[in-house]
């Protein structure tokens, strides 16, 4: 299971085409809240924990910006889709742009003291930090976060199994 | 998001809804700037403006209390590195949550933007800027 035709495949993070949520906005940041909005509220459902919910949150919106920024050019008339899922052992989440994409492996290191000021990169660079894995398409124009959920929380309502 | 010349609402919980806000006050010749709430993706254009409009020729220093910052991502510290360079570097940051200060030593801006433990501390550092 992995690339085909530049394309990746879900099933390479464990999770199901067809268990996928899509939601597709407008390129705009006030619009990309809506499907960020979807996945907050499904960790929250998942009850996971506060450090992990900053996480996703942070690299979701790294990758949002980086589409409708730069993938997309601030261009109203193109799109920007996530697919995301949720569950209590992990979280998928694919953001896609209609730009021609770009080669992560150009961009400078944001950490390099040379850099420390320039923005350039920094989102890149924290949604390593805190995912378990990033992964791009070939093209460059669509990136896969993957947060294993170490320690799902067990509130007095969830089922747990002996 | 509003830029207010009072001082702040306290920490608040959680950072899915609670928008981000500025507000400063004046603290022997220091200018105490309170963020509060959590930076939302479409907030980070009037943070930027916000964070620079509260600049004034007759404060000696600035602080910056992050205690009620529950969430920034890095447009939001991109905005802190222009305002940092916009005041000549007379900036410390004040009681950051833990996920916060992570931020920060993640991206390796410490060594730009210094933390400091307490207000008091952060506010006695920029008042000694000359």
């Amino acid at each position: 299971m992995g690339a085909e035709n530049g394309m990746i495949a879900p099933e390479k993070f464990g999770v199901r085409a067809s268990d996928l949520i899509e939601i597709s906005v407008p390129n705009d940041l006030r619009s990309a809240k809506q499907p960020e909005s979807r996945v907050l509220d499904e960790l929250r459902r998942c009850n996971y924990a506060e450090e992990v919910v900053f996480a996703i949150k942070l690299a979701l919106e790294e990758a949002v910006t980086n589409a409708v920024k730069h993938g997309n050019k601030g261009d109203f008339s193109k799109r920007l889709t996530v697919r995301f899922h949720v569950d209590p052992h992990r979280t998928l989440i694919a953001v896609r742009d209609e730009g021609p994409g770009f080669a992560p492996g150009d961009v400078p290191d944001p950490t390099a003291d040379e850099n420390l000021e320039r923005p350039s990169g920094r989102g890149i660079m924290l949604m390593h930090a805190y995912m378990t894995r990033v992964e791009y398409n070939e093209a460059g124009n669509e990136v896969w976060l993957l947060k294993e959920n170490k320690e799902p929380a067990r509130t007095a309502g969830s089922p747990t199994i002996d | 998001m509003a830029t207010q010349g009072k001082q702040g609402t306290g920490p608040n919980g959680g950072f899915a809804d609670d928008r981000l806000s500025v507000s400063f006050r004046d603290v022997r010749d220091v200018r105490v700037v309170s963020l509060n709430g959590a930076a939302q993706l479409d907030q980070y254009d009037a943070f930027r403006r916000d964070l620079l409009r509260v600049i004034a020729p007759e404060v000696r220093g600035y602080a910056i209390h992050v205690a009620g910052l529950s969430f920034i991502g890095s447009p939001g510290l991109s905005a802190l590195v222009e305002f940092r360079n916009a005041v000549s570097g007379r900036l410390w940051l004040a009681e950051p949550r833990p996920s916060i200060a992570n931020l920060f030593r993640l991206a390796r801006l410490t060594g730009k933007l210094r933390v400091c433990a307490t207000l008091d501390d952060a506010i006695d550092q920029a008042a000694q800027c000359g």
